[in-house]
């Protein structure tokens, strides 16, 4: 399978069996285990999972920038062909931002309070190019116009800014140098509905005009339906389902997935959302089956005894669950909080 | 912003005020007559009298405070009860000593511990950090005139490096001109409690930057600067250190005030003539116009410090706005 990583021509970022590791003090938490991702040029995927499964720390490795007690263990991230992991720092530096780059989650505080928003673009400019000061503050200019930014606010601090243009700045960052990926994290978490909408179009009208691709990481299932064909769920560190968002979200096949829908409020409904009852387990402890299977109603001891692997499923999806042929009938009656009885709730 | 300048001018006023009236009446109620070491108690009454008229003494309390408030606004200190001469020559003589000896100090105390409080937090978990911090806070918790001591019996004493004290060999500049600081022997005689001065001056900024660089490097603004693949100088000097660098600009000025008052420990180990010295020989010696002065001084220059500081917090951080 390695021999033709990067040799597709529209692939632009190709991950496979990615593993992280985060240094604890009660040990090495694996953060990430076994990840596989492709993603395609000028598309658009969504990322799903609930706080802690490792989002952040997924789109951060592909940065490069995981904090010093995390690294990578395993696996290759490859862009256009080239293995950024195996990349010298001096080498991946230029990649940042170049190639990839992040609209982070917490976009409000991203800013440098004591250095001019505009200053803070050019500086990503200049980096990577050898362009004369004044034609990259030109070109900051005309981001700014695009993401809808006065020009000349570029003089201003960040704290004269609202949370919204914070993050259209953030965004005009973003874009600075063209990328072929876009790597967003909850871009609009802190927004209300209004900007965040606006913020959305944005993104959406921008990424048709300039073709990047883009990762879209979101606890807003009902963001991911309107903007992404492709969607990832992730669990506690691993890939347990992927395939188209209209797929995934009409017939989930893991049982996570089908909780996870089931969690979301639908307009108009008259049935109450619900929770997953449990919380994700502890990294640091060795955990050798299935991530999900102390949550899971139809777990059995295979499914503690053994990780599953990614099985394709129809439609090109893949599912990362042994039960694949009863959550079909599960999903049926999922919507019952009874249904999520585990095996060992019951006397 | 210019009328905010107006106002803390105008509250730096006040607070002098209410500091030199404190120190009037406070040196005016202490047990003792300080008029007995300039009017001897041996002479005739009738002479006594006289010389209390003399020095205006025998007018009321609060006729003398206002004697003292229109001298004090032409720079007049009055006549040191000691050398019977005017406190702000002997002030003028001395002041230049303590800069020379402080404020040099000071500054390399301030640029090293910025600079290595970044570096260390930067490269956090490093047995550079650990030694440097657990030596920076035995330092702070060190007297400083035991470290002066210190230094002079090592270097002065054993190995004969630096002389042991005074500011330049005496009876080498006999007229005492402004020579005497341009030359090598100034320079021997400065090192050791320059040195020394330096050394317990690091701790503070040294340990203070290290902890908010720490905190700072948490910041998300460092995470996307990192993304941003600037180059890791850029980040540590041009993002986290710039942003760290706030909270020690703010203090330094205040910290002058402190400085000079300070100086009294390492000039009398030093016997350095200075200010702080001068202050010393003037609280033993009951030199009342003398100690009044010197303690002025340093108000002046503490409330300017804090002063300089508010402005200096306004230029270096664009999110204080003055009103
Ligand atoms: N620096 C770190 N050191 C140790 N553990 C960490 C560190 N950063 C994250 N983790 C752990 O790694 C796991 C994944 O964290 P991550 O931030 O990637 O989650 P996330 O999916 O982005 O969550 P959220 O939706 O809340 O942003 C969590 O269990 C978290 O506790
Ligand atoms: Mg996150």
């Amino acid at each position: 399978m390695k021999a033709f990583s990067g040799n597709i021509p529209d692939t632009v970022l190709n991950i496979e069996g990615l593993a992280v590791e985060y240094g604890t003090g009660t040990g090495p938490a694996s953060a990430l285990v076994d990840i596989d991702l492709r993603l395609d040029v000028g598309e658009r995927v969504g990322l799903v999972g609930e706080s802690g499964c490792g989002k952040s720390t997924l789109l951060k490795t592909i940065m490069g920038t995981l904090p010093a007690n995390g690294a990578a263990t395993g696996g290759t991230i490859s862009l256009c062909g080239q293995d950024l992991l195996s990349l010298p720092e001096s080498e991946r530096r230029l990649t940042r931002w170049r190639d990839i780059s992040m609209i982070t989650q917490s976009a409000l505080n991203a800013l440098n309070p004591v250095q001019r928003v505009g200053n803070q673009v050019v500086e990503a400019i200049l980096a990577h190019e050898s362009v004369p000061r004044r034609q990259a503050t030109e070109r900051v200019r005309s981001l700014f116009k695009i993401v809808g930014v006065d020009p000349n606010r570029m003089r201003e601090y960040p704290h004269q800014f609202s949370g919204g243009m914070r993050q259209r700045v953030v965004i005009a960052m973003a874009l600075a140098l063209t990328p072929k990926v876009v790597l967003a994290d909850e871009p609009t978490t802190a927004l209300d509905v209004v900007v965040q909408d606006q913020i959305f179009s944005e993104i959406r009208s921008l990424q048709e005009k300039l073709g990047f691709a883009l990762v879209l990481v979101t606890h807003d299932l009902s963001l991911v339906v309107e903007n992404c064909r492709r969607m990832v769920v992730m669990y506690a560190g691993v890939i347990v389902e992927t395939g188209t968002t209209a797929d995934i979200v009409k017939s989930p096949m893991h049982p996570y997935t089908i909780g996870l829908r089931n969690a979301v409020p639908v307009l108009g409904s008259d049935s109450d959302p619900i929770a997953i009852p449990g919380a994700p387990p502890n990294l640091t402890t060795d955990i050798p089956g299935c991530r999900f299977a102390a949550r899971c109603p139809l777990a059995t001891d295979e499914c503690t005894a053994q990780f599953p692997p990614l099985r394709p499923a129809a439609g090109g999806r893949l599912v990362r669950c042994h039960k694949t042929d009863e959550t079909q009938n599960f999903a049926l009656k999922a919507r019952d909080p009874a249904a999520w009885a585990t095996p060992c709730d019951s006397p | 912003m210019k009328s905010f300048v107006a106002r803390r001018l105008w509250h730096m006023c006040l607070t002098l005020f209410v500091m030199i009236t404190l120190m009037f009446f406070l040196f005016r109620m202490l047990p003792g007559d300080p008029t007995a070491t300039v009017i001897s108690p041996a002479l005739y009454p009738k002479a006594q009298e006289a010389l209390k008229a003399q020095f205006g003494l025998d007018r009321p309390l609060w006729e003398q405070y206002f004697v003292y408030l229109k001298n004090l606004a032409s720079f007049d200190f009055g006549i040191s009860f000691h050398t019977r001469r005017p406190v702000a020559d002997a002030i003028e003589g001395r002041l230049l000593n303590t800069v020379l000896l402080i404020l040099p100090s000071m500054f390399l105390a301030y640029v090293a511990g910025a600079l290595l409080g970044t570096i260390v937090a930067w490269r956090r978990g490093s047995k550079f950090e650990t030694a440097l911090v657990f030596a920076a806070t035995s330092l702070q918790s060190t007297p400083v005139f035991w470290l002066g001591m210190l230094a002079i019996l090592l270097f002065s004493i054993r190995l004969d490096l630096f002389p042991i004290g005074h500011i330049v060999t005496p009876g080498l500049f006999p007229d005492n001109s402004l020579k005497m600081y341009v030359s090598a022997d100034f320079l021997h005689h400065l090192a050791l409690p320059f040195l020394v001065n330096a050394l317990y001056q690091f701790c503070f900024p040294f340990l203070l930057m290290r902890s908010t660089m720490l905190s700072t490097i948490g910041e998300d603004y460092i995470e996307l600067a990192r993304m941003k693949g600037l180059k890791e100088s850029r980040i540590i000097f041009g993002h986290a250190m710039r942003n760290s660098l706030l909270p020690l600009a703010t203090t330094m000025p205040m910290i002058l005030g402190w400085a000079v008052a300070g100086s009294v420990v390492i000039e009398t180990v030093f016997s350095w003539p200075g200010l702080g010295l001068l202050m010393v020989e003037a609280v033993s010696r009951s030199d009342y116009p003398m100690v009044q002065a010197t303690f002025l001084l340093i108000a002046v220059l503490t409330v300017a410090g804090t002063f300089i500081a508010d402005l200096l917090y306004g230029l270096l951080d664009p999110r204080i706005v003055y009103e």
